[in-house]
């Protein structure tokens, strides 16, 4: 049924098709979880304020711990992502929607309801999960509280929105673009989405793997993960980091790909390597399968194994060295402009850079033996994922939405936001390397004196970070309120790509027609 | 094409049929990883982990074995044996024999003592595990009381039996190898007739 | 309100943070402020701490080149100076360029690194072999084949080490000690220049047991074990921490090691046999001896639970005052306690503590808090249900 206009009321958001209207919904969801998960990790970061126990119990504290690492990785950075594909493949491929509009309505709709039971298991007796977002076994499973059960339901949820999210990405870029765009012609975002959606389909179904033998363990008397039985808690780590480093790469390549739009936008200049930023992207696809032991360094493994994974890792800092090399490429004798978006980018490639650069030297596995489990690591994965994969999405978000909403966002706000966030973000998480180094393990409530005063500096970083946030909640909300200068097509000087070539905001309908590409 | 137009037309179906499969079989990979990673365990000994079934009963019933006579390549190996078990030690689950110097390609006997001491028959599994791990595959049981669950009437007491020899081709960077038992026990109930 | 971010936005730039990141990086070798990886009391300790500052410097350096040309090009290359963009967008030559130099720095840091893995794996035969086994929530510590065994032909150095931190320190009634969560009751004594070799189990879930001073971690899984070594140089005392998720009490398990002299090492076995033979000795004491040793048993080993007030955190950890356990059937008040309760948090204390503890803190639960049932348990009588039970 064709219908110019959007229905009006709660029956919009229920039945839509529209990718426009997936892609908000989708954006608002994860923002309100990134918020929720942000909130989680203040009270964390409270109880670390000082040595001793001033908030919580620690068995409280564990929950926390996981509940937020599972609202930020499976609620707040990969919706988001979804949520910029579902606005923006469709319009940077020349085509009217997304291949399978009604599953992308039940996409996004399967989200609420998994985060609604996560959630709620607070409320349950015994608890939340408390066994990390990892879930080793059998922590996770003869020692978990009841709560567990709804963790394995709402991970199949979540597994099964992503899977289905991915078929539809694929099926689009791979079907639905407009005569004339070659694979070699279609922007970075589109390539990065590609990449990761291939990446979704090989492991979420993996996880949704582990999760059920989990369930079998506890209701169904299997030994999947219990020696008593035959079974092997290694095991476990085995096939959930066989999921869960892909997922990391899941969670930053369409990062690697908005980055890959600003920075040509504002320094004025086409992105410097494509072909190159193709291949690497792939590789990093491909190597991401290969190193997922460096995980389980301390488990175990025989020597060979080790150097194995060793080498493995080290060897994907190549190509990721490559795109930042070829931002870098981009920047120079460019003729550069610092708007929001830019600045967040170029914090994105210089603080994502530190990230990976402790990632390289997490890779060393001998050093690895003194590093694992220790701030050090909870020091890496932040720095590429918050001032990595948030800032990135905060970048896109402040591009993007005079295009989806048609009114410019404040400049002089987004630019303190940034300030704000850039300060907040390294007080908050340059220290943990130190305190990592100096031997702070990961997931403890209380901890020995002389990590008192960079844990200090820590939570204070946390609260100024993550109060800052509400300034760009409420740019958002002034742009979603229309308060604001009435944006242009292109809206930006540099910008490319055939988004801005519609007008702002983008029609409800776009490329009915598709364009023909030189 | 239209966005209105029916599937079909818009969207080539192999495609979808094979974005569909791919998830399935990847979940059935999942699976898969479980069987794979017995294989991968026996050949790299991560864990120490041992097969228990039916291969290792017939590997060790193939005493004939070229490597496995006392010859001029065997040469002298410390063994240790530890036990551990899931309750207060009621079970005095222990080994006769704490440490063996153990010569390569001679065949040895040793003993773990069990009892139960309590009124109800109980079931118990023994899991072993060897360290380094990388040895496992130069450690041949002939006869192993972790072969199979012991069930211990009430009361019962025995001295389980080990009988095992270490190849003469185990490299001599594992001087010292430690085996350990954990065992699990449950309450048995005879099988309804 | 917009004049202040626009005012905000203007005075901020990215130049003014380089002094601070200098002044950052300049002092981080030190380990004594706290910033950095011990340089331990082991050779291997040492060769880790060399590699790390190495891929350290490494990534500074890196790190340096990018981000300057960054900075320069943030500085030089801007639309309000005038600049124009220059369109070139690709080059192979460079691109293999910036590939291969990578690459062969990566190289020449995977040399050492697999140089020190391989001497971490080092198979030359100990001199001592210690089992650890991690328990929710403490360490255990049993010394193979030291020729000193007890009646049950079971290894006798056999003890358990527990974080002997208070919980009023914890709850900031006292003031923390110098080795606040780092200190425990019996720490595990090894001497020096010998080599140790250590075998790593779990009990219930995996822990995994760190001395940074000693470069050793390694996971504890439950039902296999893992090993590792270390030769420690220097006599001291080496504090570490459990470095694996393992439920409430993950942050409450440390690790102390001491490493004395040959001598000393010697002194010590010595009396540790004693030790163990004292401890099954079974004396009669006063009720006020069993509530003042109950009392602090109680405390150390039972108050994270079920709470120094004896009220618990129901349902999970049920109050011990007023219980009907604690006022009820002895018995069944001694089994739960030395047994546990399966399928619960509820461990079983009866091969963790001795049988004087034992009887001192059921003595202690069954009269504090206004339980007063004037109920006194002697040692001798939790030998005697132990040897019912066939120990």
């Amino acid at each position: 049924m064709t219908h110019s206009a959007p229905q009006t009321g709660i029956k919009r958001w229920l039945y839509t098709t529209n990718h426009k209207d997936i892609g908000s919904m989708y954006l608002i969801f994860s923002l309100i979880m990134l918020l929720i998960g942000g909130t989680m990790a203040l009270l964390i970061r409270s109880e670390l304020f000082q040595p001793g126990l001033q908030l919580m119990q620690p068995e409280f504290f564990n929950q926390m711990t996981t509940l937020h690492g599972i609202i930020m990785v499976f609620g707040a950075i990969m919706p988001a992502f979804v949520g910029m594909a579902n606005w923006l493949i469709p319009m940077m491929v020349g085509a009217p929607d997304m291949a399978l509009p009604r599953i992308n309505n039940w996409s996004f709709w399967l989200l609420p309801f998994a985060f609604g039971m996560v959630l709620s298991t607070l409320f349950m007796e015994g608890g939340a999960p408390n066994f990390g977002w990892t879930f080793y076994a059998p922590l996770s499973t003869t020692y978990a509280p009841p709560s567990v059960t709804f963790f394995i339901f709402s991970v199949h949820i979540m597994g099964i929105s992503s899977v289905m999210g991915a078929v539809n990405v694929i099926a689009t870029i791979m079907n639905m673009r407009a005569p004339g765009m070659n694979y070699m012609k279609m922007p970075m975002f589109v390539w990065t989405w590609l990449i990761t959606a291939f990446l979704l389909l090989a492991v979420m179904p993996v996880l949704a793997g582990v999760v059920t033998m989990m369930l079998m363990d506890i209701h169904f008397a299997t030994s999947f993960f219990d020696a008593a039985g035959g079974g092997d808690p290694v095991m476990f780590q085995h096939i959930f980091w066989f999921f869960g480093h892909p997922e990391v790469y899941i969670m930053i390549l369409p990062a690697f790909g908005i980055v890959s739009h600003i920075i040509p936008t504002f320094a004025r200049k086409k992105l410097f390597g494509y072909h190159s930023m193709v291949i690497a992207t792939s590789s990093i696809a491909f190597l991401s399968f290969i190193v997922w032991a460096h995980h389980m360094f301390t488990v175990g493994m025989p020597l060979v194994g080790e150097l194995f994974f060793m080498y493995s890792t080290m060897l994907i800092a190549v190509p990721t060295g490559v795109k930042v090399f070829n931002w870098v490429a981009t920047m120079l004798r460019g003729s550069m402009t610092f708007e929001t978006p830019m600045l967040f980018s170029i914090a994105f490639v210089v603080l994502f850079t530190i990230g990976g650069l402790s990632g390289l030297m997490l890779a060393i596995a001998p050093a690895d033996f003194q590093y694992h489990d220790t701030y050090f690591v909870v020091a890496h994965f932040h720095y590429v994922l918050v001032p990595g994969a948030l800032f990135s999405i905060i970048a896109g978000v402040y591009f993007w939405i005079p295009k989806w909403t048609g009114v410019m966002y404040n400049e002089a706000m987004g630019k303190f936001h940034f300030w704000v966030s850039f300060v907040g973000v390294n007080l908050t998480f340059f220290p943990m390397h130190f305190i990592g180094l100096a031997g702070m393990p990961r997931r403890i409530p209380d901890y020995a004196l002389q990590f008192a005063d960079f844990n200090m500096v820590a939570t204070i970083g946390a609260f100024l970070f993550g109060f800052s946030q509400l300034i760009f909640v409420y740019n958002i909300i002034q742009c979603m309120r229309q308060r604001g200068i009435p944006a242009s097509p292109q809206v930006w000087e540099g910008a490319e790509g055939l988004e801005w070539t519609v007008d702002s905001p983008a029609p409800y309908h776009t490329f009915q027609i598709p364009p023909t590409i030189k | 094409m239209q966005i209105n137009e029916p599937i079909k037309n818009r969207i080539e179906t192999s495609l979808l049929i094979k974005l569909v499969a791919f998830p399935c079989l990847m979940f059935g990979f999942g699976f898969l990883l479980i069987p794979l990673y017995d294989v991968f365990c026996d050949i790299t000994g991560l864990n120490g982990k041992f097969d228990l079934s039916i291969k290792q009963q017939k590997v060790a019933q193939q005493s004939a074995l070229s490597n496995t006579a006392v010859s001029a390549s065997s040469h002298q190996v410390t063994l240790q044996f530890t036990t551990a078990s899931d309750q207060p030690n009621v079970w005095q689950f222990q080994p006769a024999e704490s440490q063996l110097t153990v010569t390569t390609g001679r065949q040895y006997q040793t003993a773990f003592h069990l009892k139960n001491p309590t009124g109800q028959a109980m079931e118990f599994t023994s899991i072993p595990s060897i360290s380094p791990g990388l040895a496992n595959e130069y450690l041949i049981k002939t006869e192993c009381f972790c072969f199979q669950k012991q069930i211990l009437q009430p009361g019962e007491e025995v001295e389980m039996p080990l009988i095992f020899q270490l190849r003469n081709d185990i490299p001599k960077e594992f001087a010292k190898l430690t085996l350990a038992y954990r065992i699990y026990a449950q309450p048995f109930y005879e099988p309804l007739k | 309100m917009d004049s202040v971010f626009k005012h905000f936005a203007l005075k901020c730039q990215p130049s003014h943070l380089i002094p601070f990141a200098l002044l950052l990086f300049s002092s981080l070798s030190h380990s004594e402020w706290g910033l950095n990886m011990t340089t331990s009391a082991t050779a291997i300790g040492r060769e880790i701490h060399g590699l790390h500052m190495t891929i350290f410097y490494v990534c500074v350096a890196i790190a340096v080149v990018v981000f300057g040309i960054m900075l320069y090009s943030i500085i030089r290359h801007r639309k309000s100076l005038g600049a124009v963009a220059k369109p070139f967008h690709e080059s192979t030559l460079v691109e293999i360029i910036w590939t291969a130099i990578p690459l062969l720095i990566l190289v020449a840091m995977a040399i050492p690194a697999t140089k020190t893995l391989v001497a971490m794996y080092d198979t030359e035969t100990s001199d001592i072999d210690i089992k650890v086994t991690g328990y929710q929530w403490k360490w255990r510590y049993q010394y193979l084949n030291t020729g000193i065994k007890d009646s049950d032909n079971a290894e006798q150095i056999d003890f358990f080490s527990t974080l002997t931190t208070s919980q009023d320190q914890m709850n900031g009634l006292e003031v923390k000690s110098e080795h606040y969560l780092l200190e425990v009751d019996n720490a595990l004594v090894i001497p020096i220049n010998k080599k140790v070799r250590f075998l790593f189990t779990a009990q219930d879930v995996i822990h995994s047991w760190w001395v940074p001073d000693l470069a050793v971690k390694k996971d504890a899984v439950p039902g296999f074990i893992n090993e590792s070594w270390t030769k420690v140089e220097q006599v001291g005392i080496y504090r570490g921490q459990c470095a694996e998720l393992c439920g409430q009490g993950h942050g409450y398990m440390p690790i102390v090691v001491k490493a004395v002299t040959e001598e000393d090492y010697k002194i010590w076995l010595a009396s540790q046999q004693q030790a163990q033979q004292n401890a099954n000795q079974v004396e009669t004491l006063s009720m006020d001896q069993l509530m003042e040793q109950g009392k602090a048993g109680y405390d150390k080993n039972c108050a994270a639970c079920h709470q120094v007030s004896g009220l618990g955190i129901p349902p999970v950890f049920p109050a011990l005052k007023d219980s009907p356990i604690a006022l009820g059937d002895i018995q069944l008040h001694n089994d739960i306690v030395i047994n546990g309760k399966p399928g619960t948090a509820m461990a079983a204390f009866g091969e963790q503590l001795t049988p004087t503890e034992l009887a001192a803190i059921i003595t202690y639960e069954r009269n504090a808090w206004g339980n007063d049932t004037g109920d006194s348990i002697q040692p001798a009588e939790i030998v005697s249900f132990k040897q019912a039970q066939g120990e």
